[in-house]
């Protein structure tokens, strides 16, 4: 078991590495659907519907 | 032409889909079967011992790197051919995705070194390759934004997406052609894999589920930039429709 801590090491960077872009592509994913549904209600209320609730 | 994209783009969208709904959950099972062959079945090497494991996550990051390089390069030349920005945006996705997978690359790669070289880092050429190969996608992201908006900046991307991909066989064929620290291909050589049925088997296992996270993240991170592109033509519209 010599050198267990590298092979720790390697493999939590590894792992924080994918885990921290994942993370930040359901970020960003979240931030522009938002926006994109923002966007929608106000056309819609533009043309007369409704629009979702506006925070 | 539909109104928020090309025909190459929606035909594009439906294939990414498609491939995000299949790679992302069979990524997931892929990581933890490869997390369970490394650890459970892979045998550890007679002479490194356990460190040598290492060697699962690090090729099969590097092969997720060049995967993703590969169609940061095809992209590009499509992109140069046929003007469609579909290709553009499956470039720029693919080399952020590669680039993540080349660092995860050269952060391993000193945890191997170290107590097998007895150092962290050496100007030996496949090291050093790797490195020049981070620098040029890290530049092709951090110099986008200022290329310009627009077919400008795309065709500057697409020119140096094409460019940055010839340092991949420079960085492959570097060990044979420099003297070098780096092992030699034991998988990729012309006498067929030099590995025991074990570690082979776990390496597969590895390189599949690097490949499927890889493509699974080039499908989100391409569809994000689409879903960016319809935002910015709803905004031009959304003062119209305003009466503004």
């Amino acid at each position: 078991m010599k050198n267990l801590s590298y092979l720790l090491w390697a493999y939590a960077l590894i792992g924080l590495l994918i885990s921290v872009y994942g993370m930040s592509l359901v970020r960003r994913y979240r931030e522009v659907a938002g926006e994109l549904e923002t966007l929608a209600g106000a056309i819609r209320a533009a043309r007369g519907g409704t629009g979702p609730p506006s925070g | 032409m539909t109104e928020t994209g090309s025909r190459v783009q929606d035909r594009m969208d439906a294939i990414l889909r498609r491939i995000r709904n299949v790679t992302t959950p069979l990524a997931g099972f892929g990581l933890v079967a490869a997390a369970y062959f490394i650890v459970g079945y892979a045998p550890e090497e007679a002479q490194q011992g356990i460190v040598q494991k290492i060697f699962y996550g690090h090729v099969a990051s590097a092969w997720a790197s060049y995967l993703s390089f590969f169609i940061t390069f095809a992209s590009s030349l499509l992109y140069l051919w046929k003007r469609d920005r579909a290709w553009d945006l499956l470039a720029l996705s693919a080399a952020e995705v590669g680039v993540v997978f080349c660092t995860a690359v050269l952060l391993s790669g000193p945890f191997w070194g170290k107590p097998i070289w007895g150092t962290w880092w050496t100007w030996d050429a496949r090291l050093t390759t790797t490195l020049v190969l981070w620098l040029i996608y890290v530049g092709y992201l951090l110099l986008r934004p200022f290329a310009g908006e627009g077919e400008r900046g795309a065709r500057f991307a697409a020119v140096v997406g094409i460019i940055g991909f010839l340092d991949i066989p420079l960085v492959h064929l570097s060990v044979r052609w420099w003297r070098t620290l780096h092992p030699q291909p034991i998988v990729m050589n012309a006498q067929g894999p030099q590995l025991p049925p074990e570690m082979l088997t776990t390496l597969l296992v590895a390189l599949a589920a690097f490949t499927l996270l890889a493509l699974s993240f080039i499908s989100i991170r391409a569809e994000i930039e689409r879903l960016r592109d319809l935002a910015a033509m709803l905004r031009r519209r959304a003062p119209r429709e305003g009466g503004g």
